[in-house]
Parts: C-alpha cells; structure tokens; sequence
C-alpha cells in the first residue's frame, strides 16, 4: 500500500447573521453610549445582553431598562497562548455584572499589566468594580465598549 | 419498561490517524465492537451517528460514513444523525437507549468519529459556537471557557487549587499508561506540572486535554437479545440529559449545578441513595483539571467547594475506594464526539470485567459522563451488572 | 400505549427579501409558545425536547446551543438530531414510548443566514466528491436525470407536478408562496442543473415550526382529539453513487414496507387519505409515489392529485421549503387537516396521513428517507 495522503482543505463559508431584533436594539444603544437591558416581569430579572424570552419564566420580554456602565467582575481569565486564527495574546476576559443588571455578560478587561502570569491574582480580583472604556468611534458592535477597566 | 444492556464495544487506537480515513475510522470502531460480542453488521437493527462535523472538515460526515455502517448493503439502516457538542457521544448511549427501550429495535449500535487532528486549531472551531455577533470576536473556546471555572473556584473556594488541578493532570496521565487506547501517555511530576506554560489563566498546558482522533461503537440490546449472546451485560440502570442557558451570567461559574440537579434525577432511576458508597468507578468527562474536581461536587461524591479533599485522601486515584477514569479520561484522550461514548464504553467494560489492564476489583455500578455546550449540557448513565 | 400529537406552532415564514430578520433560535421560541399557549400548557409541563438543527446552516457549531432554552427546555431533558425534523419528532416518540416521559416538544428551525448551495459543497468527502464541486442540487439533478433516462419521463411531467403543488398552495392560509405556477411556466424557467430548471427547484425559506406530543392519557387532557402516531420508519442507503440504484428511492420503499406490513396496508392509494411529501424536485416526487407503491416502477407521472387521492395539500416544498423544518411542517400540516381546523383548504375525511420526510443533507443522492403515519 502506498503512503495515506493528506489533502489540505479550506472552508470559507459566508455568513450574514441575524441579531434579531433585541441584539439589533442593544447594538443601536452601544453607538449612543447607552447600554440596555430587558427586565423579565415575572421573575424581575434584568437580562444583559437583551433577550426576547425569559429562559426560566418562559414569556416574551418588552420592558426595556439602561443599565450603568460600571459593574462588578465576577471572573476573569487571562489568554497566554497563541491560538490560530483568534487574537493575539495575551489578553483578560471578564465576565462583568453591570450595575443594575441580574447577570454577568463576557467582554475585554483592559488597562490590566497581564506581563506576569503569576501576579494575576494580585492584580485582577472577584468582586471588583469595573467600568466601561469606550470607543470614540461607535458602530453598533459589542467592540464599542473598548474594554472594562478595573477601578 | 424492558430494560436496556450494552452488550459490546469496539475502541480504536487513537491520537494522529493519518493513516486512515473518517470511513476507515468508524469502520475499525464497528468491526470491533461486533467481534467482541460475535454479531455480524446484518444483525444490527438500527445504528445511531455522532460527529461535530467542523472538527473534521466534512459536513455530515455520516453520509461518506454510511456505508461503514452498513448502510450501503441489503436494506440499508435506519440511521440517525445526533451533534450536541461535547456530550454528543453521551447523547448517543442515550439515543441508543431509547431506541430500544421504545420497543422499536433489539440490537441497536451508537456509533461516535472525530478526527479532530484534521483542523488546524480546535480552539478555532470551537470559536464558531459561540454567539457570533456578541462573543465570537474575544476568540472564546472551550478552554477559555473552563479557564473561567477555575479562576471563579479559585477565588470562591479554594486559592491553591492549583495544586490539586495537578494532581488530577498526573493521576489521569498515569492511568492512560495502562490504556492501550489512550492518547496521551505520559509519567509527569509536579515539577512537569508546574513548568508547564499556561494556555488561558489559570489553566495550564497539562490541564487540558488533547486534540485526538478517535472512534468507539458501543452495541446496545434489550433484555431478550442481551440475556442470550451475553453472559455478563451492563445494564443501564439511570440515565438522563439536561440543558442549560447559553448565556454565560445564567449559570453560576463556580459550582455546576446543572449537573447536581442531573444526578439527583439520575441517582433516583437508578436506587442509588448514597453515591459515594454505591458507586464503585466514575468515567467523568474531564476535559480540563478543574472539571474533575467540580464534578466531584455536582455528583455529590464531595460537598461544594471541597471536591479537592477526594485527592487528598487518594479516593480518586486507580488504587482508591472511589477510582475516576482509570481509562486516563478526556485528559489523556479526547476525540470530542466520541469522548462522551468512550465514557460509557469504559464504564461498561468495567461492569463487564473486560477492562484488562485497568479493571478496577469488583466493580458492580459504574457512572459515565459527559458536558457540552456553553458549560450547559451534561448527560449522566449508570451502569450495573444486575 | 399511544402517543399523539396535541398542538402545532408556526413562527412567520421569511424569505431573503423581508429584512425583519430573526434570529432562528428567536423564531423557535415563537413557535413553541404559539404551540403551548394554543392548549393553554406551560413549558414546565413539558418533560422532553428534541430538535433539528443542522449546524452548517446555523452558522454556529452545536447549533442547539441556542434552540435548548428557546423551545422550553431551561434545565429540562433536550437533544438535537441533525436530520430532517420527522426523525426529531421519531426520536421524541421513541422516548415517550420507553414510558419514562409523558410530554415532549419537537421543534425545527430554518435561518437565512447562509446560501445552501455553497455552504452544501462542504457535506462531501474531500477526496472523490468535492473536487467535483458538487453539491446538494447536483445530487437530485443526477437522480433526476437517471430517472428520466430509464423511464422516457418528458419534463413536461414533472412541470405538472409542480403545477399541482403549487395550485394547493394557493389555497393553503399557511403556505410561504402561494401563486400558481404552470406548466409553461415551469418549462420557460432557465435551467439551473440540468434537468432541473428555476421553478422545479424549492427555494428555501426561513421559519419554524413546532409540535407538542403526549402519552395517551395526558394528551387527551389537552386536547380532545389528538393526531396518533400510528407508526414510523425510517432508512438510510450507502453513499457512493455507482452502488445504487439512482432512479429508485430503495431507502424510502424500505421504509414504506415497514409501515404497511406493521399497519396491515394493502393499498395505501386506498388505506390512507393524505400523503405529505418532500417534493426536493418534482421528478423525485413521481419516484416518491413509486417508493410508497402507489403506481408501478416508472409510472410516477400517472398519480394525479384529486378528491380520491390527496397529495401535498400543503402546497409542498415548492411552495414552502424549510429545509430540515420542512418535515415538521408537513406533519403539522397534516394535523391540521386530520383536526379539522386547516382552514381554507379543509378537506373531508381526512382519517389516515403519511408523511414522508427526507434529510436534505443527504450524501450525494437522497440517502435518508422517513415516514410518520398519522390517524385519527
Ligand atoms: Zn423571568
């Protein structure tokens, strides 16, 4: 039997993806400094990012609130490795509770030193506050906010 | 209700396969699992097909795979196509399960193949799940993901878990030593461990499992067809499945207690009143050192926040009362689709006393597990030999 | 113990036109809400739910990432076949029928988030198929084309087929397109791979649509009259185009097989009262009728659609085609019907249906092929 071949291959599949009308609105405040969230009447819970339902209550949620740009970090990671095709690190990720929502949702921590994998637990810390860094031009994506800063 | 055996399994040889082809793959899975209980492919009834199909490059790979399965002769097969992320080869067993526990089919095979050596970078396919207008840009994947468990255990309720995380990355390396079928078999120390360069704060190199490619076929019976080719079956005694929010705030990061409320359903089918006692080996999915711990607690062998104590007294370890994955677990080899069925396949042989050089003594029950998802699947089995 | 279906759900249908886009995990949810809030039953009640999503088309990896929670199932049982949705609703029978559940919810959702022909070239083995850019119309082109050749069929057959669908679709409330095709209108279009022209290829569209299905004694708490699951079937053939027989639906005749001997069918024309079918192409619908033996080898083109024999009131995939939803629709349609409550294209005595789902990403000929027989 001869040598099993490898044939290389490439999937460059185009996307348009709908935001659905609740992203669509949460993106449209980003570009205005304004971050919304969608309050569920039945168990009163604040959703950030929006949603149309209440996983838990299972109704279509409408009672849009702005919630505020500072919030608490409930965890955090710190990218060291080089992995293809993603962003270069190294770089932290936070998951951040704003100020008036229910949950926490992912975005970048930044002004952070990350140089020293081993001080990390020093320099980032659960239960922080945060707050937003925004980007002078806005466009209605999650990258509007640049990043959370540690206060 | 009838109940439900797994009667054989066919394991393949696992890490690069280059040398073979996704078809030739789940062929080797199947020709083994039907020579170890004596059946020919024409006496399956049914056969059920997991892949994450971006792993490998090939979208519904199950087509090109067919006629492995034995579709491509006589009348075919009815065949069915699951992919629930990482617990794809649990969801499997349990598709198998219901297959026959319907009433429907006798001789039911499930059937997971990953080559996932075949991409360039997992962590890159894994970006693909999640939400891609809001997350996908922080280049997220399934260890970011974990890394997020470990840095909120850390900081809630433990702060040098670390050295535990350690101990789990060796104890699992060590027992792929007697696994033929391992990936990974490496003899590592605590220096190794804490060389090893971290990958995503706090998680390590040698905390995370590797890209490997991989097939298992496990045959499912009823009671009837079990009872006259096996003499020792492992019987599913509890089974069960639960999902959870994508959204990464709806879930608490620390503990898994999606997985605690799966185990109480789970533990009630099956009589099992006290875990850690009935339990005699657990295949938990352990894709990175912290989940082994986490799990600990969510199954309820440990108290929240003191999973770590297990490794402490050596429970875990292959010579300890309660051994996890003597296998050497996802942490040694992980073909993602398949790794779920692996579990149960393990589990099985362990009931069956077939596990040769890692057959843990007198094994009556055995759980397997696996998760998926955004942290948001699990789907648990126990197995028995009565 | 019987199982039935107790509700049906629909989210709005979309094409690439209408900009109002959601997500299709949102339009899931719309769907499974219309379908519970009809019966007046919560999500908590409800003890199983399984999908169909296809994460190629999803443009996300673990698809149901997103539908889980979205049809209800918030720390419940779930699961997700990549199938055409009558194998979701298959295996949601399966486990209610293992006595360990009594409620499930089955759902499919179709987006628009990607061009199915492209993203199609990828379900090929990178080895012998892909080079050849095909793709999942070139597999029905090829099957159509060998039917053709073996059985004389002139197009103008399969324009009539089409024709016919179409014509039901006009009357059909819930149909995506409801203008009439014609013949001409049919043989004027441009062909897109030979023999297929424009107007014989479904176009897809977005949308969702869900069932709810019970246990005997729950379902008939819920609903007076549920649709039972009389029987299912399903087969898979080999992959490789030269090992099989091309202008035959060898997966489908097994599968019909299965069914009629189980449920004592001599003559199905006769013994069942409605027939929904995956019409991917109007030439696969005269090898459809074929397969379920409701004419002779080769005379698919004799079968015509009247009061004795009703086929694809739905107005057919030609009319609304939602992809691996497409079999869930049809199914809810036939319930429908069987419930007396389809509205302007209500027929009479509709006791017995068959319904035959066909999974879309299917090699490189229609491999998989199932059947749900539904009565009253
Ligand atoms: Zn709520």
């Amino acid at each position: 039997m001869s040598k099993p071949f490898e044939i290389p291959g490439k999937w460059e599949i185009e996307y348009k993806y709908a935001a659905g009308p609740y992203i669509s609105k949460f993106l449209e405040g980003l570009k205005e400094k304004k971050i919304f969230g969608i309050k569920c009447n039945s168990c009163k819970r604040v959703y950030v990012p929006p949603r149309m339902f209440c996983e838990r209550c299972y109704v279509e949620l409408n009672d849009w609130v702005e919630v505020k740009e500072t919030g608490t970090l409930e965890t955090f990671i710190v990218v060291y490795r080089k992995f293809y095709g993603l962003p270069d690190p190294p770089y932290a990720l936070g998951l951040i509770k704003l100020d008036g929502a229910s949950e926490s949702f992912l975005h970048y921590l930044g002004e952070v030193d990350l140089s020293r994998p081993e001080k990390i637990p020093e320099i980032l810390k659960q239960g922080q506050k945060v707050i937003a860094i925004w980007n002078e031009e806005r466009k209605g994506s999650i990258l509007d906010i640049k990043y959370f800063k540690p206060l | 209700m009838d109940k439900v055996a797994i009667i054989g399994v066919g394991l393949t040889k696992t890490g690069r396969r280059n040398d073979v082809s996704h078809q030739e793959l789940a062929f080797e899975a199947i020709k083994t699992a039907l020579k170890n209980c004596e059946l020919d492919i024409d006496d399956i009834d049914a056969v059920v097909y997991g892949t994450m199909d971006n792993f490998d490059g090939i979208s519904s790979p199950e087509r090109f795979d067919s006629i492995a399965l034995g579709c491509g002769r006589g009348r075919g097969k009815p065949m069915m196509k699951i992919t629930t992320g990482g617990t794809t080869g649990m969801s499997l067993a349990l598709t198998a399960y219901y297959h026959v526990a319907s009433g429907l089919y006798d001789t039911v095979l499930a059937i997971g193949v990953q080559k996932v050596s075949e991409n360039v970078e997992a962590q890159q396919v894994l970006n693909t799940a999640v939400d891609p207008i809001l997350d996908k840009t922080f280049g997220l994947g399934a260890i970011h993901a974990a890394a997020f468990q470990a840095s909120r255990y850390r900081s809630t309720y433990k702060s040098n878990i670390e050295d535990y995380m350690c101990n789990v990355a060796i104890i699992n390396r060590k027992n792929a030593l007697r696994n033929p079928f391992a990936h990974l078999k490496l003899n590592i120390t605590d220096d190794d461990y804490y060389s090893s360069p971290y990958l995503v704060w706090p998680l390590r190199l040698l905390d995370s499992c590797p890209s490997s490619d991989g097939a298992v076929a496990v045959i499912f019976a009823s009671s009837k067809v079990a009872k006259r080719l096996s003499e020792n079956p492992a019987w599913i005694k509890g089974l069960g499945y639960i999902s959870d929010s994508y959204w990464w705030g709806t879930k608490p990061i620390e503990f898994w207690d999606n997985l605690a409320i799966l185990a109480k359903r789970v533990f009630k089918m099956a009589k099992i009143s006290n875990p850690f006692k009935e339990i005699n080996v657990a295949e938990l999915y352990n894709a990175f050192t912290i989940q082994e711990i986490m799990e600990y607690e969510a199954i309820g062998l440990a108290k929240k926040g003191q999973g770590w104590k297990l490794l402490d007294e050596g429970i875990t370890c292959f010579h300890g009362s309660l051994p996890v994955c003597p296998s050497g677990g996802v942490l040694s080899t992980n073909p993602i689709a398949a790794s779920g069925l692996i579990r149960v396949a393990e589990a099985a042989l362990q009931v069956m006393g077939k596990a040769e050089g890692r057959q843990i003594d007198g094994v009556k029950n055995a759980i397997a597990h696996a998760w998926g998802g955004a942290l948001q699947f699990h789907g648990l089995m126990v197995l028995s030999n009565e | 113990m019987k199982v039935g279906i107790i509700s049906v759900g629909f989210s709005d249908f979309y094409d690439k036109s209408i900009n109002e886009r959601k997500t299709y995990y949102e339009n899931s949810f719309i769907a499974t809400k219309r379908a519970l809030d009809e019966i007046g039953m919560n999500r908590g009640d409800v003890d199983v739910f399984v999908e169909s999503s296809i994460d190629l088309f999803a443009g996300r990896l673990i698809s149901n990432m997103y539908t889980c929670t979205a049809v209800g199932g918030y720390l419940k049982d779930e699961t997700n076949t990549a199938e055409d949705s009558t194998l979701a609703l298959i295996y949601a029978y399966m486990k209610l029928k293992s006595g360990l559940f009594d409620v499930a919810v089955v759902n499919s959702s179709t987006s628009l988030d990607v061009d199915y022909v492209h993203a199609s070239t990828t379900i090929f083995d990178p080895f012998i198929y892909r080079p050849l850019s095909m793709n999942y119309l070139s597999g029905l082109a090829i099957q159509a084309s060998s039917y053709m050749k073996s059985f004389k069929i002139k197009e103008e057959l399969a324009a009539k087929i089409v024709e016919s669908n179409t014509e039901n679709a006009s009357k059909n409330p819930r149909a995506f397109k409801k203008k009439k095709i014609t013949v001409s209108d049919v043989i004027k279009s441009e062909y897109v791979i030979w023999p297929l022209r424009e107007l014989m290829i479904p176009e897809v569209v977005s949308g969702s649509v869900s069932l709810v299905i019970a246990t005997e004694n729950i379902a008939k708490r819920y609903n007076d009259a549920p649709i039972w699951i009389e029987d299912v079937a399903w087969f898979s053939d080999g992959y490789y185009l030269g090992s099989k027989r091309l202008d035959f639906l060898t997966a489908l005749f097994n599968a019909a097989n299965k069914v009629y001997n189980k449920c004592n069918i001599m003559n199905p024309k006769k013994d069942i009262d409605l027939f929904e079918l995956s019409d991917v192409t109007p030439y696969h619908q005269m090898m459809i009728y074929e397969a379920l033996k409701l004419t002779e080898l080769g005379k698919g083109y004799e079968i015509i659609n009247n009061d004795s024999l009703r086929i694809n009131l739905s107005g057919g995939n030609i009319s609304t085609y939602l992809f691996q939803a497409t079999g869930l629709f049809k199914v809810a349609e036939a319930f429908l019907q069987m419930s007396n409550k389809a509205g302007n294209n209500q027929v009479e005595k509709a006791e017995r249906a068959l319904i035959h789902g066909f999974t879309h990403v299917a090699g490189a000929s229609t491999q998989t092929h199932s059947i749900v027989l539904l009565s009253k």
